[in-house]
């Protein structure tokens, strides 16, 4: 059963002159339990939001206009900001973007896990608390003693590791990491997304990974949702988004993507830029970018709807869903 | 010279300092050195790209600033169109003296101009490699002033034109009004790209141009960089730590490691057939596009050392999955392994 389950969430920006933008229209998407989820999409799809709404952490000029977010059944949009409080990070915890480079430089990151702790009441004393500290450090595969450690002392890798382990004080059932291996050399990526692998089979996490790297998702989740200008494009299993994808923005993303197993191959582009949130096309956002040879009328005319065109394969194309 | 070389470094060794304490100067310690670069050598032909491929701290950035004549070799020496690189930034020298040289009868600061025309670099993130407060135009245009290589209004907007154009964002004037905060970061990119192009560079230095940039624009940035090769036969040197970029349109590689090469090759071959036990793994963990592809990784434990105190013997020893006790006192020179492909390994 799905224990994240979000349902036509739609995230408007207010301007300073009172303008609406609409960053994010009518996405869906489930998780269940131990598994995981690849959110992708171009810097600006909408992505990062859409967890900041989860989490209820939007920026104060964030507004969410519609839908639901089920955790576990319970809408977290419906209940209070107290409760909500205590469902961060104890249900849902998230790794931020770029928050290795946010760990409090003077402070040791020993105290920086306790405090989460303490804060959250998962450990009240404070030497049980510090050796709570070491066995999350101790899982994330550093050794305990580093946790007396400064950030400046650690290397990049170490950093994110420590972070994942505040993720994880709590003993959340979803970890979202948004961007987790951004800035990262290739051997500590790789590193990283074994850390993440075992976490959640160890663990039983359910995982959600947001990036915009194509060639994490296909190493390690489940599912994936395609994203493209605060919509969903394509949300279907890795496997049929990799080897039948029916979105012709996932099919030039695709093309887009580097293999190391194929080099001197050619490296398609997608010619012209995401759409402005101020300026959306009337119809389907790929519309002006898209080259697909079938594009007609109403593509530039209405937004397509979400469709399952087969099983667990939805798709919002004004083509794709009639030709399936 | 043969003239097909565009760019021949020998024994390239690069070392930075490490500042000392109170107590290390009073006691007269050792002075301590980063080796950046500790003993690299490769030629680049005319119009080829080679990619230096490598983590941080490989030392892959410090080569390209030593090829540019931003930084003085500690020792070794780099021959750019046949000039001491050192020599010709510091605008005197016997390879530049020497008689028939196009070079010998020109002043020092027209000289080290000279260099600035013939090499540049595209730096990495075009967020921050821009002035905000400069148009788009006065950005291209200010290498030109520079150079007194444009003086009327009309000589300049021709320079700026061809430039911005030439590295796709035409109409030209279209662009060249606007500030760095109104483009998109591809378009920043490419009047970064057009800044270098605007002196008419016979190499460029792209290091690590597309890593902040959006997939789906990465490869029009490559494509790019190719189409200069192609129709202005330019050298370039693409430094990076992705396989998988470099692999796409790359002639040669030079894996680089802890200041040193450990493998240069075709990059065809060198990603079908590596030698190298640091380039297997390092390919191994590319990630691949499709999950029926998933491979076994080949994770290397800890991180690239420090390049102040070296392992003994090869570098690479402490990490290796395949060291034997004897890779703890030799260490391994570059040597062939096929005519074009070079191996610096003792098991290879």
């Amino acid at each position: 059963m799905a224990i994240l389950d979000i349902r036509d969430l739609s995230v408007d920006y207010l301007t300073e002159d009172g303008v609406a933008l609409h960053a994010v229209e009518k996405v869906s998407f489930s998780l269940d339990e131990g598994r995981s989820l690849g959110l992708v999409g171009e810097s600006g799809c909408g992505k990062t939001t859409v967890m900041m709404a989860i989490l209820r952490l939007l920026p104060e000029e964030g507004r969410i206009v519609s839908g639901q977010v089920l955790f576990d059944g319970q809408d977290l949009l419906q209940i209070s900001e107290a409760e909500m409080r205590n469902a961060r990070w104890a249900e849902i915890a998230m790794v931020f973007q770029g928050a290795m480079n946010a760990l409090n430089p003077v402070r040791t990151i020993e105290s920086q896990i306790v405090e989460a702790l303490q804060l959250h009441d998962i450990v009240a004393q404070r030497r049980a608390a510090r050796e709570r500290a070491g066995e999350l450090l101790e899982l994330v595969g550093m050794p305990a003693g580093r946790g007396r450690q400064y950030p400046h002392e650690y290397s990049g890798g170490m950093r994110q590791r420590a972070v994942i382990a505040m993720a994880l004080a709590c003993n959340p059932r979803v970890l979202i990491a948004d961007e987790p291996t951004t800035a990262l050399d290739v051997m500590i990526q790789a590193q990283i997304l074994e850390l993440l692998e075992r976490l959640q089979s160890e663990l039983d996490l359910a995982l959600v990974i947001v990036t915009h790297d194509l060639g994490m998702v296909a190493e390690m989740c489940d599912d994936v949702v395609v994203m493209y200008g605060g919509v969903v494009a394509e949300y279907a299993s890795s496997d049929v988004i990799f080897n039948n994808p029916q979105h012709p923005y996932t099919q030039r993303l695709l093309e887009a993507f580097p293999d190391v197993e194929e080099p001197g191959s050619t490296l398609a582009s997608i010619p012209g830029n995401p759409p402005r949130l101020d300026d959306l096309p009337p119809g389907c956002r790929f519309e002006p970018r898209c080259q697909c040879e079938w594009r007609e009328a109403i593509c530039a005319q209405k937004p397509p709807p979400l469709v399952e065109i087969e099983a667990r394969h939805w798709i919002a194309c004004h083509w794709a869903a009639r030709v399936a | 010279m043969d003239d097909h070389v565009m760019l021949q470094v020998r024994d390239l060794c690069k070392y930075f300092p490490v500042s000392r304490g109170v107590r290390a100067t009073l006691t007269r310690k050792p002075r301590r050195y980063v080796h950046a670069v500790d003993g690299v050598s490769f030629d680049v032909q005319r119009a080829e790209i080679l990619a230096l491929v490598g983590e941080s701290g490989s030392g892959k950035t410090t080569v390209g600033m030593n090829v540019l004549g931003l930084q003085q070799p500690t020792r070794g020496q780099i021959l750019l169109g046949g000039y001491d690189v050192a020599e010709w930034a510091q605008g005197h020298g016997p390879s530049l003296d020497a008689e028939g040289g196009e070079l010998a009868n020109l002043g020092r600061r027209r000289r080290v101009m000279l260099l600035r025309e013939r090499a540049q670099m595209i730096f990495q993130d075009p967020y921050e490699s821009l002035n905000p407060r400069q148009k788009v135009f006065d950005i291209v245009v200010e290498p030109l002033v520079i150079h007194r290589l444009a003086r009327s209004r009309q000589e300049k907007e021709e320079g700026v034109r061809v430039a911005l154009e030439e590295s796709g964002l035409a109409p030209a004037d279209h662009f060249w009004g606007r500030y760095p905060e109104e483009l998109s970061g591809g378009q920043r990119q490419r009047v970064v790209i057009a800044g270098a192009l605007v002196l008419g560079p016979q190499l460029l230095m792209a290091d690590e141009p597309v890593s902040m940039l959006d997939v789906s624009i990465r490869a029009e940035i490559l494509n790019l960089l190719h189409k200069f090769r192609k129709e202005r036969g330019i050298t370039i040197l693409y430094a990076t730590h992705d396989l998988a970029t470099a692999g796409f349109f790359t002639d040669r590689m030079a894996v680089m490691y802890l200041g040193r090469i450990v493998e240069l090759g075709p990059t065809a071959e060198v990603l079908s057939r590596p030698h190298h036990p640091y380039t297997r793994a390092l390919l191994s963990v590319v990630p691949v596009p499709n999950p029926r592809r998933r491979r076994p990784r080949e994770i290397l434990k800890g991180e690239i050392p420090n390049p102040i105190d070296l392992p003994p013997g090869c570098r690479f020893h402490p990490r290796c999955p395949d060291a034997i006790p004897e890779c703890r006192e030799t260490d391994p020179q570059l040597r062939p392994v096929d005519p074009q492909h070079q191996v610096a390994c003792i098991l290879a």
